[in-house]
Parts: structure tokens; C-alpha cells; sequence
């Protein structure tokens, strides 16, 4: 056998102890609770002497002035560790990235090593001079490989080193008051007074965000949570470490006091609901990481707890949008709202596997609900009216223009080459998306799915983006926009039918769905499974789906002949149990709207 | 008629008629079948995700069971469980993960899929999909893709239980 | 003897609901750090954390008790206004807003 001085192979890497989720989660705590804190000193100091200049003097015997101070004291300590806490995270998840690197390589090395060696064993005594060759060729690369390895131990350890002296820097009360009198501490009315008018421009927040220090965004982000987490503009990490830190400080806020037998207000109410079903989908996804960096997937883009009647507003992503080379927002429809968003993750939940599965680069797939969708609960009078507007594209045409802001936003934040972006609307939220779009939301592709009706009669003049349809040939939602006052194959209340074949979208194969009645709204809330899902998934990476032929006049059942025709073929079961229930108690309150569908005089008197 | 056409899609549309639509079969036929299907996620994470784990020699690191329904609110349809559980990474790189989870799939009668990306893999065995993703960490998924069919009422009751942390006991519980 | 304290009706009333606002967020953020269980963290690291959190979780816990003192203070107020003794009332009023500093004491 020849004989060939091989390297041993390379040993696995040590695992990074500390990791960037353990970082992330004590930063978001130390955010809640600075917010909270922050609220606070604002009120304090505002009534306080420190808020009159030139009365040191008397101000300092003011107990609200000392109280201020003392306070300002662990505030000054907490942006300190939130500054290192936020350092720390960003140097360990470019430490995890690089580990993997440096594991691919290793492996790889390896794997060489593996295959010269069953070379050498078959050798001939000629050979190994060109083998010897190879093997000290993966030598020079072990030795590079290790000395890399030692540089990525030594990188990993400093980072710990460094962030465990920042913490010690405030860790007794001298040494947060030094932090607090420190000259260079970074100051929120400067760093704003910056952004100025810029602040409607998201390229213009981006180009400010991007000048800021480090201390100066944390800063910010603890004083104006509620602005940076939902401004156009701001990079998704930023804007989830924001609001991540609002959602917690009002748990934790409005917990204390419910805890504490405190009735609070119906605003209240709805803000603490809202803040508890979002912490709770945080709290579901905390190990959910991304596997490059193994920070959190999750980012959380919108958070407005007070808005839209108390239904609140809500965004996030799985996956980070500024990085992802293909970026999905889905805007779900009818009855959505902060407390029922457990169908809409399940579908952008689907999507990210789907989508990522393909491995045509980076995905990110979120979801936004920060319009007034259509919901009822009960059927209190306030609720009828918000029940009421669905049969108007109202909601639809103003949440489009907040949507187009939002997408500018992503465009803006955006880093590398610009993001394949598509908007995928369901329901009334393929409205209020085609109304987006229709604003010159800058987006590459538009679905809509499941479509009641799009505000132009053709693709064209929608959007220069191409559109796509998934309409369901038994989802009786889709025909709405073909049944309008003027009659069949006219517009409907909500606008033109997309899947019609004059409209001019590239409508795409979908399960027709079941022709049961009582299955036709499940028809509606279909389009995440199966070849629907398939489709969806292609335009999301860039691909086009299978196209089908879009409706024609007299080659499709209209919205009466579907829901007559399901009706007799479900042998009238469903409606001999159920209809007359479900009609006679229903009458009274949606009669009218269905008045208004059918385009008959639109009489919809909530509280009558 | 056409009031009453009207009367009713409003309604679907609205998902005004959400309590009033198909509750499926309910009672005890729901409850066997999401008792199977949770025995059936309980018996892949103790059976062949803990091999997993012990193959590629990762430890177990957390993770969490979500429950969902399968549709929207007004139509839920179904119910659906996530078990999400992620790893330290071991010793063996992203490649040589992936395919050693491939095998010992495999070795225990899954169905073994290979998605476009190369640090996925896919295992299915009846109504389960094992999914892992190697990279910084291992994290595997077990779920239900496809909606385990329930009555409406039945998958509201599932989807409001609150998720829960996995309980790992140390080494193979099969 | 009583005291009496010259404010505008209200600000009593509005200064004691202040203080007790104060107190919830600031006990909130007390809460907040005293759950925090350092998880994903090395050994070190973790160590400096707890150190960390020790320190200002004490600070906060000093902070909400003042908070409540100051609070309780308005609320032990009669409803007249009365006040026993003029050291108090330049507690009280130290309390308040900065703007009513100069409120007038008087013994009556």
C-alpha cells in the first residue's frame, strides 16, 4: 500500500453557548420594561422643576423633581444594557452565520479528506507524489481552516468579554448616575428633530434610521415605541424589537392593574386583549429561528392595539423582508381582526414552508391587518355598522392607501438587490389590495384570491404588476363581482370580477371546491392547501403557475345558479335543518345588505 | 327567490352564518379523531424525532405545540397541530444532517421527500409530516399538513387550547 | 389648628391619580425584570445579568414603594382638604406639579 502523511480531519466546532435568541428575548425584556419606565419619567419629569430652566435650586428641593432624577438613574442604566444587549445579539447572530460557514467548510474538508484516503489505499507506489501533493494542499487548507475556527472562538469569546463588562459599567447605582449625567447620552428630541418632515417619506426615514447610532435607535425605539414600531421606513428588526416592547409593557401594565382589581376602560380593554393575543403569538413562535442566523423568524412590523373600532392592527413576517429575496404580504379579509388571526398564520405559515422548500433563495412571507376588515361579534348595533361596510369597498379603498404606505415602507427598508415582492389579497382583502395597487402600491406580482371585486374593469388598468387570480368556480364570494344591479357579468358592489376573462389576469388552477352548500363558505377559506397553495407559492419565487381560462359569459354558474343548484344537490338537508334557523335570524339584520348586494336601494339603518 | 339568494350569500360572505354552518359530525367522532391525531404527533416525537436527535447527535434545545383550526373563523373546518422543536447543532454539518435524518426515516417506514432545498427534508407516515431544517440549529417540525376534518365547534375548542412547551425525556422513549 | 393648602379644586385628585399611575407602570416594569430567567446565555454572561438585574430591580422595587407612599398620601387626604400640620403640607405640595410649588399654606 503507498504510503501518504494525511491531516487528521478536523474536529466539530464549539457550539456557540450563548445564543442569539437568549440575547434577544433579555433585550425585548429590558425594551418592556424602559417603556414602561419611560412613560413614567416623561410624566414626572414633565411636572417636575426639571422641566423650568434656570431654578436648580429650587427645583432640587421639588420631591417630583428628585423622584425624576432618581428615576432617570435606572433609566440611564437599562438604555446602557439595552445598547450592549442589542451589540451582543448583532455580533452572535453574525458569529452563528459565520459557524455555519465555517461547518460547511469543515465538513467539506473533511468529506476530501475522506475520499483521499480511500484513494490512497488502492494506490500504487507511483501515484504518491500526486496524492502526497493533494494531501498537503488539504493540509495548507486544514491549517487555514483552524486558524479561522480559533479567530471565530476568539471573536465569540470578546463578544461575551465586551458585553459582560458593558453590563458591569452600570451595575451599581454610582455608576448609573454617571450613565444618566454622561454628556454623550444620546437625546430623542435631536435624533427626531433630524427626521423633520421626512417623516411621511419612507426612503427618507430609511436614509435617517440608517445615520443613527446604535444608542440613538435604541434610544428612540424605548421612547417612541408606538411611532418606530409602524413607520414606513424602519427595518422590520427594528420595528419588532418597537414593538415587541410596546406589546410587553402594555401586558404588563394593564395586567398589573386588572391584577390588581382595577377596572379598566373599554379602550383599555380592547388594547390589553389585543396586546395579550399578540404576545401570545410571539410567545408560540419564540423557537422558531431562523436557521442562518438562529434569530427569532418571527418579526412583528405593525402593532396598533387602539385602532379600527378596537379590532386593533396588526403585522409581521416570518422571515425578515429586508433581506429576503422574495417577499409575500398576504391581506386576509372578512372578519379578521387582532384576536382571530389563527387561519391567517396557518396560511402565511404554509406559504414560508412552501416557499422555502423550493430553495430559490431567501423568503419572507408576513401578513397585514391594519384596516378595518369587516367583522362582527354578536350583533350589537356598533358591530352592524362595521358588519355593513362590506358591501361597500369604503374599508377597502382607505385600507389601500395605508397598504401601498406599508409596502412603500418595505421598498424603502429594503437591503442588496431589490426584493421580489407580491401582494396576495383574500376576500375583502383582495379588495383592499386591488385598491392598493391600484395607488401604485410598488409591488412586483398581485393575487387575489377568492376575489368579491377589483375597483377597474381590466388588469390593466389596475396595475402595471401582473395580476394573478385563484378563483374557486363554488366559492360563492368570487361571483359577487359578476351579479351586480346592472345584472349578470356586470360588476357588483364591490367592483369587477377578477376571474373574468375580459378583466385579463393570469387566473390559475384552484380546487373548484365542494358543491354542498353548507360547504361553500369552507370553499372561501380554501386557497391555502393543495394546487391553490402550489400556485400561490410559484408567483411567490418568481414563477408563473399553470393558467386556466378565465370566466365567460354563460360558461360558468352565476351566484344564483351555485347557491340553487349546491342547494338541490345537497338534497336541501342543510337548509330544511339549519336555513329557516339561520334565515329567520338573520333577516332582520343582514336583509338589508343583501338589499345592497343585489343592488336594490341600500337601506342598512344600524340600531334600528 | 332572489332576496333569499341574496339573504344567504350576504351571510356567507359576512360568515354571519359561521355558527350556523356545517358543525361536521361532532361529539365523539371529533374527539377519537383528535385524540388519534395527537397520539399520533406524541408517538413521531417519541419514536423517530428522538432517533433523529440521537443520530445526529444534537441536542434537544425547546420547543412548543401549537394548536389551530384549519380554515378561517367563520369557517374553521378542521384542526391542524404544529410541534415545533428545535436543536443545538451537532457535529455533522447541514448536508450530512439532512441525509442521516432522510435515513433514519427511512429505517422507520416514512415516506421521505426531498424538497428544492438542499437543508430540507421530509418525512410522512399517514396523516404526519416530519419536516426538518438543519442550518444554525436543527429544527424539526411534526404536523398535519392536510386538515384532520372536524365539526366547526370541535376545532374552535382545539384552537383555543393554548400552545404548551414539548416535554424531552432524555434518549428514546420507544 | 389645621392647614390648609391653596390648589385648584381637582389637582389633589389629579396628582394622587399621577402618583398611582406612576406606581402600576413602574411596578409593571419591576414585574417585567424579576421574570426575567436568563435562558440561552453562557455561564458568565448569565452571571452578569443576574448581577445586573439584582441592582436595578431593587432600584425599581424603591421607586414603585415611593410611588405608592406619595399616592397614598393624596388619598389619606379628608375631603376638605384638611391637613394637620404645615410640614406636611410642604410634603404634599412638593408632590404636586412643579408649577404649584408656590402654593399658599395656611394655618387656620
Amino acid at each position: 500500500m503507498a504510503s501518504v502523511t494525511l491531516p487528521a480531519p478536523v474536529a466539530p466546532l464549539p457550539v456557540l453557548i450563548s445564543r442569539p435568541v437568549g440575547v434577544l428575548q433579555l433585550g425585548n425584556d429590558l425594551r418592556a420594561a424602559l417603556v414602561n419606565g419611560k412613560d413614567v419619567q416623561a410624566w414626572a419629569e414633565g411636572s417636575s422643576g426639571d422641566a423650568f430652566g434656570g431654578q436648580a435650586a429650587d427645583a432640587s428641593r421639588h420631591a417630583l423633581t428628585r423622584f425624576s432624577r432618581r428615576l432617570d438613574v435606572t433609566e440611564a442604566a437599562l438604555e446602557s444594557a439595552v445598547v450592549a444587549t442589542s451589540r451582543f445579539e448583532d455580533r452572535l447572530a453574525r458569529l452563528s452565520s459565520q459557524r455555519l460557514t465555517l461547518d460547511g467548510d469543515r465538513v467539506g474538508l473533511n468529506t476530501a479528506l475522506d475520499d483521499l484516503r480511500a484513494e490512497v489505499a488502492g494506490a500504487s507506489d507511483a501515484e504518491v507524489p500526486l496524492l502526497q501533493a493533494r494531501a498537503d494542499r488539504l493540509q495548507q487548507r486544514a491549517a487555514r481552516l483552524l486558524a479561522d475556527v480559533v479567530d471565530w472562538a476568539t471573536r465569540v469569546a470578546d463578544a461575551e468579554a465586551d458585553f459582560v463588562a458593558a453590563l458591569a459599567r452600570v451595575d451599581t447605582f454610582d455608576d448609573g448616575r454617571r450613565a444618566a449625567r454622561d454628556p454623550g447620552r444620546a437625546e430623542v428630541d435631536g435624533v427626531l428633530g433630524r427626521l423633520g418632515a421626512g417623516v411621511a417619506d419612507p426612503a427618507a426615514v430609511a436614509a435617517w434610521w440608517r445615520l443613527l447610532s446604535r444608542a440613538e435607535r435604541q434610544t428612540v425605539i424605548t421612547e417612541h415605541p408606538a411611532i418606530i414600531g409602524n413607520l414606513p421606513g424602519i427595518p422590520a428588526r427594528d420595528r419588532d424589537a418597537a414593538n415587541r416592547a410596546d406589546v410587553g409593557a402594555d401586558v404588563d401594565e394593564l395586567g398589573t392593574r386588572v391584577g390588581q382589581g382595577e377596572q379598566l376602560t373599554s379602550t383599555e380593554r380592547d388594547r390589553l386583549a389585543n396586546a395579550s393575543a399578540v404576545s401570545e403569538i410571539l410567545d408560540d413562535h419564540r423557537d422558531d429561528l431562523d436557521p442562518r442566523t438562529g434569530e427569532h423568524l418571527l418579526h412583528l412590523t405593525q402593532y396598533q392595539p387602539d385602532e379600527h373600532s378596537g379590532d386593533g392592527g396588526v403585522a409581521l413576517f416570518l422571515g425578515d423582508p429586508d433581506r429576503a429575496d422574495h417577499v409575500a404580504v398576504y391581506v386576509p379579509g372578512t372578519l379578521s381582526e387582532t384576536g382571530t388571526l389563527d387561519g391567517t398564520l396557518g396560511n402565511i405559515d404554509a406559504l414560508h414552508r412552501a416557499a422555502t422548500d423550493a430553495g430559490d433563495g431567501l423568503v419572507a412571507v408576513g401578513f397585514w391587518l391594519d384596516y378595518d376588515a369587516p367583522s362582527i361579534d354578536g350583533l350589537s348595533p356598533g358591530e352592524l355598522a362595521d358588519l355593513g361596510s362590506v358591501v361597500t369597498p369604503t374599508e377597502a379603498a382607505a385600507g389601500g392607501d395605508d397598504l401601498a404606505d406599508y409596502l412603500d415602507g418595505l421598498r424603502a427598508s429594503d437591503t442588496g438587490p431589490p426584493a421580489h415582492l407580491s401582494l396576495i389579497g383574500h376576500s375583502y382583502g383582495a379588495t383592499t389590495s386591488s385598491y392598493a395597487a391600484h395607488g401604485g402600491a410598488p409591488i412586483d406580482d398581485l393575487v387575489l384570491l377568492g376575489s368579491p371585486g377589483a375597483p377597474t374593469s381590466t388588469a390593466d388598468a389596475l396595475t402595471s404588476a401582473e395580476v394573478h387570480v385563484g378563483s374557486a368556480d363554488h366559492d360563492p364570494v368570487t361571483l359577487l363581482g359578476t351579479d351586480g344591479p346592472g345584472g349578470p357579468g356586470l360588476p357588483g358592489p364591490l367592483g369587477q370580477d377578477p376571474a373574468q376573462d375580459s378583466f385579463g389576469g393570469r387566473r390559475f388552477e384552484v380546487d373548484p371546491g365542494s358543491y354542498r352548500v353548507q360547504d361553500l363558505l369552507a370553499n372561501h377559506s380554501s386557497y391555502f392547501a393543495d394546487e391553490s397553495l402550489d400556485g400561490v407559492t410559484g408567483i411567490v419565487i418568481g414563477n408563473d403557475p399553470d393558467e386556466v381560462a378565465g370566466r365567460q359569459p354563460g360558461g360558468y354558474q352565476t351566484l344564483d345558479q351555485l347557491v340553487l343548484g349546491s342547494t338541490v344537490a345537497s338534497g336541501g338537508e342543510w337548509l330544511w335543518e339549519r336555513g329557516n334557523d339561520a334565515v329567520d335570524g338573520l333577516t332582520g339584520t343582514v336583509h338589508d345588505l343583501a338589499e345592497g348586494l343585489l343592488g336594490l336601494p341600500y337601506a342598512f339603518h344600524p340600531g334600528r | 327567490m332572489r332576496a333569499l339568494i341574496g339573504v344567504t350569500v350576504a351571510a356567507l360572505l359576512l360568515g354571519a352564518l359561521g355558527g350556523c354552518s356545517d358543525p361536521g359530525s361532532g361529539g365523539t367522532d371529533d374527539a377519537e379523531r383528535i385524540n388519534q391525531l395527537e397520539d399520533d404527533v406524541d408517538a413521531a416525537r417519541d419514536g423517530v424525532v428522538h432517533e433523529i436527535a440521537a443520530a445526529v447527535e444534537a441536542p434537544f434545545a425547546g420547543g412548543t405545540r401549537r394548536h389551530s383550526s384549519c380554515g378561517e373563523s367563520y369557517a374553521p373546518r378542521g384542526v391542524r397541530i404544529v410541534e415545533h422543536l428545535r436543536f443545538d447543532p451537532g457535529p455533522l454539518g447541514v448536508e450530512a444532517t439532512v441525509s442521516t435524518v432522510a435515513e433514519v426515516l427511512e429505517d422507520g417506514g416514512w415516506d421521505v421527500e426531498w424538497p428544492a432545498n438542499p437543508a430540507i427534508v421530509l418525512g410522512r407516515l399517514g396523516d404526519i409530516e416530519v419536516r426538518a431544517v438543519a442550518g444554525a440549529v436543527l429544527q424539526v417540525d411534526i404536523s398535519n399538513p392536510d386538515c384532520v376534518e372536524t365539526g366547526d365547534d370541535s376545532a374552535r375548542d382545539f384552537a383555543d387550547r393554548p400552545s404548551s412547551d414539548v416535554d424531552w425525556p432524555a434518549g428514546p422513549t420507544t | 389648628m389645621a392647614v390648609t393648602l391653596d390648589v385648584p379644586p381637582g389637582v389633589l385628585r389629579l396628582a394622587e391619580r399621577a402618583w398611582d399611575d406612576a406606581h402600576d407602570k413602574l411596578s409593571a416594569a419591576g414585574t417585567r425584570l424579576d421574570g426575567i430567567v436568563p435562558a440561552g446565555l453562557s455561564t458568565v454572561v448569565s452571571t452578569a445579568v443576574t448581577a445586573f438585574l439584582d441592582v436595578w430591580s431593587a432600584e425599581i422595587a424603591t421607586l414603585v414603594r415611593q410611588a405608592s407612599a406619595h399616592a397614598g398620601a393624596f388619598a389619606d387626604l379628608d375631603a376638605d382638604l384638611e391637613i394637620t400640620d404645615a410640614v406636611e403640607a410642604a410634603r404634599l405640595r412638593s408632590l404636586l406639579p412643579y408649577a404649584h410649588r408656590d402654593a399658599t399654606i395656611r394655618v387656620v
